[in-house]
């Protein structure tokens, strides 16, 4: 070993030189999480399989036609929200939706663009434990954990959870727990908030779930996936949308995950300092944060390169470098849309749109050692909205770059993406 | 039987391994709450997919490749996705004001400086240094080239480097680390 290797070594050994803090790690709880988790992908899985529910077939019918539809008629349990927030300590910067298809849990994320801010409205079906086991005052509350009254929101108490790791009592801190008037568990969650601002929070929060809008339909997932979650985020001021479709491919506990991840937002967001980006930010690690600039440097760029568009297209190469006013009128009836051929390039044709969308296939090098990514761009030439698609799996390179996303239908009314 | 023999080797393997992976992970994620959270994931993952980790020719590396690709995983993870995780595993994720402070000042300036080297090359640098794996170990965990390896830790060493002496400059040196003569 050199010098060099030594003092690494020794700098990084120094992190450990007194005792570890204490740990929230804990066998007897993971090892209940696991079970639940396990069990619930055994039977989403089995429900999936009988019905060989792949992702497209399942959001073809949130098209804008059918979203109409009440919940239960299209799949639709699984794409409920969970009402909406009334007050809050700030105002969000943009909310999120989740919904699991298996109806186990809906819920909402309002926050700042920041991990892990804002609070998280969860509801749970009142009838089961398997969720959140320590959140079950109903269905037995395991002996160490300790449900305390702390008040009561529409008369309904509210509990918030302890439990005893060794000598400890370990609260869990920003979570309160009660059941509402729809007949749900709601569990509020924000690390941020005291008890009081909590409680004032359930007391406004609306608990009636709701349908939310999914106006981005990708197709071409690969045959088998099973849907396990859909959700979707929208910053208020309307700059964008990021949607996500999370399932397993394959049998058994071993199966592969497959997330689909999309971006959707006009020409350009605003980078911080309020100018607008000359493209729109095509960020494959995710981020608003990041405005123009992609995380770990990669620099602003076209992702059309300059000679711009797939063949067909009429999109210039030169992109407008503030967004034109989107289509605010003609809603488009998207719901006669069927999936494409993974397999094919040909572009689709949002229903309601005078101009088909101009669809360029991209498969993202590795970059700084990042999977590749297959990645679907669409240019609503209309609108100039911009999507973009990606595959992401965990493990499997491979198979986020077979499995090929096209875009079915896009609502291209921004009043198609406006929640309830 | 098996699902009863499973749970009793998963617990036993959390209970052993669970402070060596905790130092892996602070080390990559710098906090020791994250870094907490990290592990959970991980163990959860490895719970998901045991049958799959006992064929594996190493399985603390096979765990360890978990929590690394957890972590990459995060880099470029939308912030509503982590807000999930970490949502799902609400019941595993306890913060203990009551804890005993520990004097972590040197540990502190180590993860600070840390901090100033990318996460990619930060986990390079762990991976190389701390877990003391080969070139090519590290690359085939990190899925990039040798080559990818080295550039990544020198790089990442080098920001190490300057981020330690700044630290320990005359104008804010809290003293502690030293740089070996000879380089």
């Amino acid at each position: 070993m050199s010098q060099d290797d030594e003092f690494v070594t020794a700098v990084l050994d120094k992190v450990f030189d007194g005792p570890l803090p204490p740990t929230a790690v804990n066998a007897e709880r993971l090892l209940r999480r696991g079970r639940h988790l396990l069990h619930r992908r055994r039977t989403t899985r089995s429900l999936s399989a009988a019905a060989a529910v792949a992702v497209a077939a399942l959001l073809v019918t949130t098209l804008p036609g059918a979203r109409q539809a009440q919940p239960g008629t299209t799949g639709g349990a699984s794409l409920l929200a969970p009402g909406r927030f009334g007050w809050l300590p700030e105002p969000p910067k943009a909310y999120t939706y989740l919904a699991n298809t298996d109806s186990s849990e809906i819920s909402a994320v309002w926050g700042n663009m920041t991990i892990g801010a804002g609070p998280q409205l969860t509801l749970l079906p009142a009838d089961g434990d398997q969720v959140l086991p320590n959140t079950a005052p109903v269905a037995g509350v395991p002996a160490d954990e300790k449900p305390t009254r702390v008040g009561t929101v529409d008369g309904n108490p509210v509990w918030y959870y302890s439990y005893t790791a060794g000598l400890q009592t370990v609260v869990l801190q920003g979570s309160i727990v009660w059941r509402t008037a729809s007949g749900y568990w709601a569990v509020l969650y924000d690390p941020q908030a005291d008890g009081a601002t909590l409680l004032h929070i359930a007391a406004t929060a609306d608990t009636t779930p709701t349908p939310f809008k999914v106006p981005l339909v990708p197709s071409g997932a690969p045959a088998g996936l099973s849907n396990e979650s859909v959700m979707l985020t929208q910053p208020v001021d309307d700059s964008g949308l990021e949607f996500s479709i999370s399932g397993y491919l394959g049998p058994g506990p071993g199966a592969e995950q497959l997330i689909i991840t999309g971006f959707a937002g006009d020409t350009g967001l605003t980078r911080q300092n309020g100018t607008k980006c000359d493209y729109p930010t095509i960020s494959w690690l995710g981020s608003y944060q990041s405005g123009c600039l992609i995380p770990n440097g990669v620099p602003e760029r076209d992702p059309f390169g300059s000679s711009a568009a797939a063949p067909g297209s009429t999109t210039p190469a030169t992109r407008p470098t503030t967004p034109p006013a989107r289509t605010t009128t003609s809603p488009p009836t998207t719901s006669s849309s069927q999936p494409t051929s993974p397999s094919s390039s040909t572009p689709s044709e949002p229903a309601g749109s005078s101009t088909a969308p101009t669809v360029q296939d991209t498969v993202i090098p590795p970059s700084q050692g990042t999977p590749s990514l297959k990645l679907a761009f669409s240019v609503l030439n209309g609108i100039d909205v911009y999507v973009g698609v990606f595959v992401h799996s965990q493990y499997s390179q491979s198979l986020a770059n077979t499995a090929i996303t096209q875009l079915t239908s896009f609502g291209t009314n921004p009043a198609d993406w406006q929640q309830p | 039987m098996a699902n009863r023999q499973r749970d009793a080797d998963f617990t036993e393997y959390v209970q052993n391994r669970t402070a060596w992976l905790r130092r892996v992970a602070v080390l990559l994620c710098r906090d020791w709450d994250r870094a907490d959270d990290l592990v959970q994931s991980a163990f959860l993952k490895l719970y998901l997919n045991w049958d799959k980790a006992r064929r594996a020719d190493n399985f603390d590396a096979y765990v360890r490749a978990i929590l690394v690709n957890l972590f990459l995983s995060e880099q470029r993870t939308p912030w509503w996705r982590t807000i999930t995780l970490r949502r799902e595993q609400l019941d595993e994720i306890t913060a203990d004001p009551a804890a005993p402070d520990v004097d972590h000042a040197g540990s502190l300036d180590v993860l600070a400086a840390l901090g100033a080297v990318p996460a990619r090359q930060r986990a390079a640098v762990v991976l190389r240094f701390y877990c003391d794996l080969s070139i090519e170990e590290t690359a085939a965990l990190l899925a990039c080239s040798p080559g990818t390896v080295k550039s990544q830790t020198s790089r990442g060493l080098a920001a190490l480097r300057q981020a330690l002496e700044t630290s320990h400059s005359p104008q804010t040196g809290t003293g502690g680390l030293r740089h070996v003569p000879g380089r």
